[in-house]
């Protein structure tokens, strides 16, 4: 999940050298943080969280076949 | 591809150096340029003999830059696509690719919510790589279009319910590229005007007469 994760936002930013994205696997959720350079952060979450709205459907649209909940998070 | 104005000849010692030369001119990434080996180059001995390498580098195309996110996202998510590109036309005024995906479903999901984000995320990450900011539209298994014809015909049906009656109108909440297709297709009616009113994601259509 976190290599799909990382590839999404990689796409989107300016400073691919710094993104990093860690997952913590539960019982039933994936927790998925993404850390990006403070100028990156607004590409990730887009104009009224459209980006990363649309971050976290796609992430769902993979852990949903895997049986779980999926939270992606950006952590500044 | 046409359109393509910053697109240069480079050279190096290897074809990989002049890519990295004319990549970091350009300032896009090595693996996000448009890349022409004229000329491989050839190492020669102590010099003699050898040849530099020459490559045209320039920005890949907008649709271009979708076909390979795209793949690429494919390849993570395990399943086998083939995508489709096709260039601004006379009757579409930006890029259309089409996703032949052997998991449609997952591709596109309830109500094609899967397939509107694949729609903003591609669109902002081809953006940046194009540089460009074309009209990108994103269709998997032809769904994308199916929805579109029957969201003509809902409109259409609409306005004209709104026509005789006099009466407004309100059309269930939908995404942003659906409304799209209402006003559109509705903007040249007379006796009526659209509106989207609601926040999101229950932001919808209304469909007012003309007073």
């Amino acid at each position: 999940m976190h290599e799909l994760v990382e590839f999404l936002a990689k796409s989107l930013v300016d400073h691919p050298e710094e993104v990093r994205v860690t997952q913590v696997d539960g019982e039933t959720a994936v927790i998925v943080e993404i850390r990006v350079a403070p100028d990156d952060t607004g590409r990730v979450i887009g104009r009224q969280g459209r980006i990363i709205a649309a971050i976290r459907v796609l992430a769902r649209a993979v852990a949903v076949r895997q049986g779980k909940r999926v939270v992606v998070e950006v952590v500044e | 591809m046409a359109g393509n104005e910053c697109e240069a000849v480079f050279v190096g010692r290897t074809v990989q150096e002049a890519v990295a030369n004319g990549a970091a001119r350009l300032g896009v990434r090595v693996d996000e340029a448009n890349v022409e080996i004229l000329e491989e180059g050839v190492r020669g001995w102590l010099g003699f003999r050898a040849r530099e390498a020459r490559v045209r580098v320039g920005r890949l195309t907008k649709g271009a830059a979708a076909e390979r996110l795209l793949r690429r996202l494919a390849e993570l998510m395990g399943s086998t696509v083939d995508v489709k590109i096709e260039g601004p036309s006379g009757e579409r005024p930006g890029w259309l690719v089409s996703v032949a995906s052997d998991d449609p479903a997952q591709w596109i999901g309830r109500r094609g919510q899967t397939l509107d984000a694949l729609r903003v995320w591609c669109d902002a990450a081809a953006t940046r790589m194009a540089a460009s900011r074309e009209r990108l539209a994103v269709d998997v298994a032809g769904y994308r279009e199916r929805r579109e014809s029957a969201l003509r015909f809902a409109a259409k049906r609409a306005g004209d319910q709104v026509r005789r009656s006099g009466r407004e109108v309100e059309l269930e909440a939908m995404g942003a590229a659906d409304r799209r297709v209402v006003h559109m297709t509705l903007q040249n009616v007379e006796g009526i005007r659209t509106e989207s009113v609601g926040e999101e994601p229950f932001r919808r259509v209304v469909i007012r007469p003309v007073v």
